[in-house]
């Protein structure tokens, strides 16, 4: 039991990657395993989309593909937001992408849409635009100001063109012109959608959130109380994503990892514990013995 | 260069990046540091160049320049006020612009406030707490059942929560208010734990991501073209 209790920690990073890496290496090993169970919050994050798509005054308005990552979360906010665009794509809505928590966001999102843009025939300035970044600082004036006015608020996109003469844009006010937002966050930047622009108009706007999984715990109450109407919750809400509109990608590739990763922690917790109560038991029975 | 050879060398640029930050996993080491600090300068002279070509350049530059608003250029001074925090003679200049931002967030505060919280307060005074036999749906009859002892859980953790935070008056250890206090406790702890579930579910996310890529960067090389 000594063993365990001074097992060398990188073993167990080298046991970790292993876990990891064999799923990604041959996932036909995996394939046995059952796939994903589809959450409440998935399922109403697709069935949001859907509902959206099927209003015909959607047309004519615009989703909100705000992208507030960077490069740290890669894994679980980027492969949120390219099912996401896949699936704006797919039902053929015009977006904007947005970033005002980290320069890096706007570009990623535009990495997203240019992977995806010829399988669906999608262009730049008909049927999407890349509003660029702006400050946090200056996100919630800014925002307060796209309520009314948005191509004003917004200013140029990412190609220095004014965002009234894009395409897309075209007949784009104000909040009552958005149909929908979509929220991709490393960080607390959700509150500033909720609070100063989702219920600025004549009616709420659909907002979905793609959290990475550390924060979707605090925004489960959103949900709760109707603000949000659908999330994908880290990883695992992405592959279940992609099961729904059945393209799978990064995160149904990675579902078996991570499966089996937490697996693994689970063991290792029981096994820690099981030295760690050996240990006590053998020092009660040395110190009794004295 | 072609675009296929910078594409090879930014993807080995990654692999060497991402097992130059792994390797303090081994132990701590100079190739670690070197990649930290070049990791946080470069994601600096980024968040630099993004905010002069996305925001300075096209919202006040290029206006003040090309487009003749010439009253811009008084944003230059305003802004400058800021950095006089940094001098102990004019310190007193930079509390001027300190103070108008932050009566301006305080009053955003108010809007916030109403905005978050409020559709919360009335989804909660408004949840439904008894069966009514005529929205039972009679293909899955117990989800009204299920819903009503979900909304009566989420009343008493409420309720249990805020006394716990209520420091008014004494919790005294075998009164019943201690009791409703401790109840509180144990839901915020179930609430901790799942958020330290899920914040393990984070980490490995990344590295999944990270390890993702390694086993596919020969792959994105090849796939790079001449």
């Amino acid at each position: 039991m000594n063993i365990l209790n001074n097992l060398d920690r990188r073993m167990l990073y080298l046991l970790l990657a292993i876990v990891i890496a064999i799923p990604l290496l041959a996932p036909a090993v995996t394939k046995p395993l059952p796939k994903p169970a589809i959450t409440g919050f998935t399922q109403s994050y697709y069935d949001t989309i859907e509902k959206v798509a099927a209003d015909p005054g959607a047309k004519n308005k615009i989703v909100i593909v705000s992208c507030n990552f960077a490069a740290g979360t890669l894994a679980e906010n980027l492969s949120q937001c390219e099912a996401t665009v896949r699936h704006l794509m797919m039902r053929k809505l015009k977006f904007a992408v947005f970033g005002f928590s980290d320069p890096q966001g706007r570009e990623l999102g535009q990495q997203v849409v240019d992977k995806l843009a010829k399988e669906y025939d999608y262009q730049y300035g008909r049927d999407y635009v890349n509003w660029g970044y702006r400050p946090a600082g200056a996100a919630v004036a800014l925002l307060k100001t796209a309520v009314n006015d948005l191509p004003g608020a917004m200013g140029k996109d990412i190609k220095g063109m004014a965002i009234s003469q894009v395409a897309c844009m075209q007949g784009i006010k104000g909040v009552n012109d958005v149909s929908l937002i979509c929220e991709f966050a490393a960080s607390a930047t959700l509150p500033v959608w909720i609070q100063f622009y989702q219920r600025a108009g004549k009616s709420p706007i659909p907002t979905l959130y793609g959290p990475t999984s550390v924060m979707a715990t605090e925004a489960v109450n959103y949900v709760e109380s109707g603000q949000l109407q659908g999330m994908l919750i880290g990883l695992k809400g992405a592959s279940e994503y992609e099961l729904l509109l059945q393209k799978e990608g990064f995160a149904s590739s990675a579902s078996a990892s991570l499966s089996l990763s937490h697996l693994l922690i689970v063991v290792l917790i029981v096994l820690g514990n099981i030295g760690m109560f050996v240990e006590r038991k053998q020092r009660a029975a040395a110190e009794g013995g004295r | 260069m072609t675009d296929g050879m910078l594409k090879t060398i930014v993807v080995l640029l990654g692999v060497l990046t991402t097992l130059g930050i792994y390797s303090v996993l081994y132990k701590e080491n100079k190739i670690f540091r070197f990649f930290e600090h070049l990791y946080l300068g470069l994601a600096g002279g980024y968040a630099i160049a993004a905010n002069w070509n996305d925001v300075l350049k096209t919202n006040w530059w290029e206006p003040m320049v090309n487009d003749g608003k010439w009253w811009l250029v008084l944003l230059l001074p305003a802004g400058s006020l800021f950095y006089f925090i940094y001098s102990k003679k004019n310190g007193w200049m930079a509390r001027l612009i300190f103070g108008l931002f932050i009566g301006l967030a305080a009053g955003q505060q108010f809007q916030g406030c109403a905005g978050d919280y409020w559709p919360k307060i009335q989804t909660a005074a408004t949840k439904t707490l008894w069966v009514d036999p005529a929205k039972i749906n009679q293909e899955y009859p117990v989800a009204a059942y299920a819903t009503v002892l979900n909304n009566w859980l989420f009343m008493a953790i409420l309720t249990a929560v805020m006394v716990y935070f209520f420091f008014s008056f004494e919790q005294k250890s075998t009164g019943a208010i201690n009791k409703v206090s401790k109840f509180g406790r144990y839901a915020m702890m179930i609430a901790f734990g799942a958020m330290f579930g899920n914040t393990i579910m984070a980490r490995m996310a990344l590295l999944i991501g990270r390890i993702y890529f390694l086993i596919h960067a020969p792959e994105a090389m090849s796939s790079s073209g001449p």
